[in-house]
């Protein structure tokens, strides 16, 4: 960060490789699997690390930091959609069709839907250790809460999740 | 025996399958949530984590657009750079007030001496003004018995008039400065217009105004 306070280009797109793809697939996964808004997003986050470098604190580890800012600007993003009361979107109802026709791409889009349906805080804390592969320190640190909570959080949401993808992970895909 | 919270099992789901956990951790499963939902929750994880990993890459050009974006702002933090490394720089107090001090003397000396290089001329200027006074004026009609038509008197001579009159001043109007008579100021104009109206008296009953006119050199 100190080399790209600087001006130094090189830095900065070696910190762009390094978190890009990770932070587009964060924002990806946060604001309804949608690329387009996913790419908006990640440059937003970029340009306010060149335009506001300030923003930065050194005492803290530069991914936590990161990932804070980013999930500061998805709050605010869910605040705006929710002031223009978009209708969350509804699962589509699971038939047993599901069980023998098992696909990994219906899954995908059904737990895309049901994390739409968790409160944030639990989509959050889901992403972070299931998908960026977070400690449960760097979820707290990102939070801003103790490292109980976190697992209390991810406790709940597994038992939520599973309970509603049931029909997927009956046996067929464990083999 | 100890309560552990059933949410102490967070760190083995996405780890280990029941089959491969320590006896201690399966005694832990058993009580808090049974075999079957901890291998019901493992295997959704396994497949939660796999679908999570597909998700499109960035655009490419936002790269490119960041990376133009930086050389932008280097470009006007550049040009900040110099202003805001003079006024950083930090100088001793002396310092400083020396130069203040030179400052004002260097000033305060030119400033009667005259600054280098600088040449002065004295440019006088006159302020000119004009003062009416307002007074009454007695109503006379001499046309047909007064040289050059009608009397005019100027104000400054207003104090010599005869008579009771000491507080009035000329008859004045365009018919008399058309007479070509110099002294005639332009004021008052059409007061004596001649017409069918009353005449005045005649200019031997005013013996006191042919006076006071001869003296002011109006007529001769």
């Amino acid at each position: 960060m100190r080399r790209i306070a600087e001006g130094c280009d090189t830095s900065f797109a070696e910190l762009y490789d390094r978190y890009s793809v990770r932070m587009h697939r964060y924002f990806y996964r946060m604001l309804g699997q949608d690329a387009n808004v996913a790419d908006d997003f990640t440059q937003e986050l970029f340009m306010k690390i060149i335009e506001k470098r300030a923003l930065y604190d050194p005492g803290r580890r530069f991914s936590t930091w990161f990932y804070t800012v980013a999930g500061n600007m998805v709050k605010n993003e869910y605040r705006r959609r929710s002031r223009q009361q978009t209708p969350p979107m509804e699962p589509e109802a699971f038939t047993e069709d599901f069980t023998t026709d098992l696909d990994q791409q219906v899954f995908e889009k059904h737990l895309a839907l049901a994390l739409e349906q968790l409160d944030e805080t639990l989509r959050q804390c889901f992403v972070l250790r299931y998908q960026e592969e977070m400690s449960l320190k760097e979820i707290a640190d990102i939070q801003d809460c103790p490292e109980g909570t976190v697992k209390s959080r991810l406790f709940y949401t597994i038992k939520k999740l599973s309970g509603k993808l049931r029909t997927f992970s009956g046996g067929v895909l464990l083999s | 025996m100890n309560y552990i919270p059933s949410y102490n099992l967070e760190p083995l789901l996405p780890e280990e399958p029941f089959g491969d956990l320590l006896p201690e951790e399966k005694r832990l499963v058993w009580a808090a949530i049974g075999e079957e939902e901890y291998e019901q929750r493992f295997r959704f994880l396994q497949h939660a984590k796999t679908a999570m990993k597909q998700s499109p890459a960035p655009d490419p050009a936002i790269r490119q657009q960041l990376l133009a974006a930086m050389k932008k702002q280097r470009a006007k933090a550049a040009g900040q750079g110099a202003l805001v490394r003079l006024l950083q720089r930090r100088i001793p107090v002396w310092q400083a007030a020396a130069t203040i001090a030179a400052l004002l003397g260097f000033f305060f000396l030119f400033k009667h001496q005259g600054f280098p290089g600088m040449q002065s001329e004295k440019v006088y200027v006159y302020l000119t003004d004009t003062v009416y006074k307002e007074v009454s004026l007695p109503a006379m009609d001499s046309a047909g018995n007064v040289p050059f038509g009608r009397v005019n008197v100027k104000p400054g001579a207003a104090p010599n008039l005869p008579g009771g009159f000491s507080d009035t001043i000329a008859a004045i109007d365009s018919a008399t400065r058309r007479t070509g008579f110099p002294y005639a100021p332009d004021t008052l104009q059409g007061l004596n217009q001649a017409g069918d109206g009353p005449k005045g008296n005649p200019a031997h009953d005013w013996e006191d105004w042919w006076q006071f006119l001869r003296a002011d050199g109006k007529i001769k």
